[in-house]
């Protein structure tokens, strides 16, 4: 038998029950129990935010699965000639790599759903505070609360006094235990965030170049477009686009073609500010978010088209050249970051008309 | 006595308890929604077990993760393994865990501090 059921039979006696040391005894039996119903609440309480966590886990490596499927797609759309289907003609507007991005805007919904809204979480963790175990603390009051019992010198052969100290062993490695138990699942929670944090970047974050994927730059550009409307600051959008791409890849191959789509972006990423940001918007396509205004703007995206003009990409001892063509747009308050965009866009085909490597702004046009 | 044999779960642990070798294996991720009914009869067929035969027992884990009633659970596993130590009979538990998971070794060095039984914490080798 064990210790609490050996002294719960010895209380039983009433005369035993109604001493000094019974009561204490009994103190320490109920203060036990409420220990073991507490450790299997904290438990349950515990175990509901690690199912949330695992299902956030399981939410992104889906997503992350599914991105990687939706880049292979578009990896395979890139090799193929956009031919109208009326004239047969090869298509050299924007519209082939719209629908790319159509279908990427499709496939790639990362929607980093969490299974729990914050006023849950901040619930739970308003509970779980409450019922927080100062174990630790349990032990050690029960530790010298029975030395000052075996010191009693009145209780020495009192028949509850060992029982006593058993009892008090057990509560004391109950409440050590409620400690550690806790201890350890921290650290499998941890885990999980950290995990799940990492999981959550990678879904943010275009393999191939290692700058942000389209998603982060939505995420951006809301924001963005938010601080604007509540006149904190406007903004910039400037839509790079590697002239004749597609003749690259064709001609060195899809390898040479992606050491292009790096080289590119680590250009974007060097001319920057710190609170500009720089994404792979399509295929070889980039967008950078400019928080300057005006002629910085322009000086930002005409120093990136001269340097990128400037930039060889080796290929078996031969040099590479590509440049790019840039259309930029100012954000105005009271439109969307799709209109921004769009304007973007527009500057970018005049761009491209203009006969490539070259910057246009919305505004000019 | 007869062998207990689980299939793992998406949140279960597979289990194969063999009464003749007296081999313990609980491998796997264990956060059932009620981690202690899944640990109820595991930890009654161990005492059982323990009670009824006297040969030497190995216990063999491997578990990557652990909801906190699970961690109680296996603490609760390893109370019983302990008991059986300390009475003489001859008990070794081995845990393995992936290597590249550095968090890994400190949370199972925690459940070896928990008792004085053979406890070897060994890595995955791939």
């Amino acid at each position: 038998m064990n210790a609490e059921a050996d002294i719960a039979a010895l209380l039983d006696d009433r005369e035993l029950a109604a001493s000094p040391l019974g009561k204490v005894c009994a103190e320490l039996l109920a203060e036990r129990a409420r220990l073991a119903s507490r450790l299997e609440r904290i438990s349950r309480i515990s175990d509901g935010y690690q199912a949330d966590l695992r299902n956030t886990n399981r939410d992104l490596v889906a997503t992350n699965q599914r991105l990687e499927a939706a880049l292979l797609d578009v990896r395979t759309l890139r090799g193929f000639i956009p031919v109208c289907s009326k004239c047969k003609k090869v298509r050299d507007d924007s519209g082939y790599w719209d629908s790319v991005e159509n279908y990427l805007g499709k496939h790639s919904d990362l929607v980093l759903g969490s299974s729990v809204c914050p006023h849950c979480i901040a619930e739970r963790a308003d509970n779980s505070a409450a019922l927080a175990p100062a174990a630790g603390d349990d032990a050690d009051v029960e530790q010298r609360h029975l030395a000052t019992i075996l010191a009693n010198a009145d209780w020495r052969d009192h028949p509850l006094r060992t029982e006593y100290e058993r009892l008090s062993a057990s509560f004391q490695k109950l409440a050590r235990r409620l400690t550690k138990i806790s201890r350890i699942s921290d650290g499998f929670q941890t885990q999980l965030k950290e995990l799940n944090a990492s999981l959550a970047a990678v879904s943010r974050t275009d393999p191939l170049t290692g700058v942000a994927n389209r998603r982060a730059m939505i995420d951006w550009l809301d924001d963005a477009a938010a601080d604007a409307e509540s006149g904190s600051g406007t903004f910039a959008v400037a839509m790079v686009d590697i002239d004749h791409f597609k003749r690259i890849n064709d001609t060195f191959g899809h390898a040479v073609g992606d050491n292009v789509l790096r080289t590119i972006a680590s250009v974007l990423v060097a001319n920057k500010g710190d609170m500009d940001f720089a994404a792979r918007w399509g295929g070889e396509e980039f967008l950078l978010l400019l928080r300057a205004g005006g002629d910085d703007v322009a000086a930002i995206c005409e120093r990136v088209r001269a340097e990128i003009e400037a930039v060889k990409v080796n290929h078996n001892g031969k040099q590479i050249r590509c440049t790019v063509s840039i259309g930029v747009a100012q954000h105005e308050p009271m439109l969307s970051a799709a209109d921004t965009i769009r304007d973007a866009d527009r500057a970018l085909y005049a761009a491209k008309s203009f006969g490539r490597n070259t910057v246009v702004a919305a505004e000019t046009l | 006595m007869n062998n207990l044999n689980l299939s793992s779960t998406i949140s279960t642990p597979s289990v194969a308890f063999d009464a003749t070798g007296g081999k313990l294996a609980i491998v796997g991720e264990s956060y059932p929604e009620n981690a202690f009914e899944f640990y109820k009869p595991l930890l009654a067929w161990v005492a059982e077990y323990l009670n009824s035969t006297t040969g030497p027992v190995t216990a063999d884990l491997a578990l990557s993760y652990l909801n906190t009633s699970s961690i109680k659970s296996i603490m609760d596993l390893l109370d019983l393994l302990e008991a059986a130590h300390r009475k003489g009979r001859t008990v070794s538990l081995h845990w393995r865990y992936h290597k590249q998971n550095d968090r890994a070794f400190e949370m199972i060095q925690e459940f070896k501090e928990e008792v004085t039984l053979p406890f070897f914490i060994e890595p995955i080798v791939e």
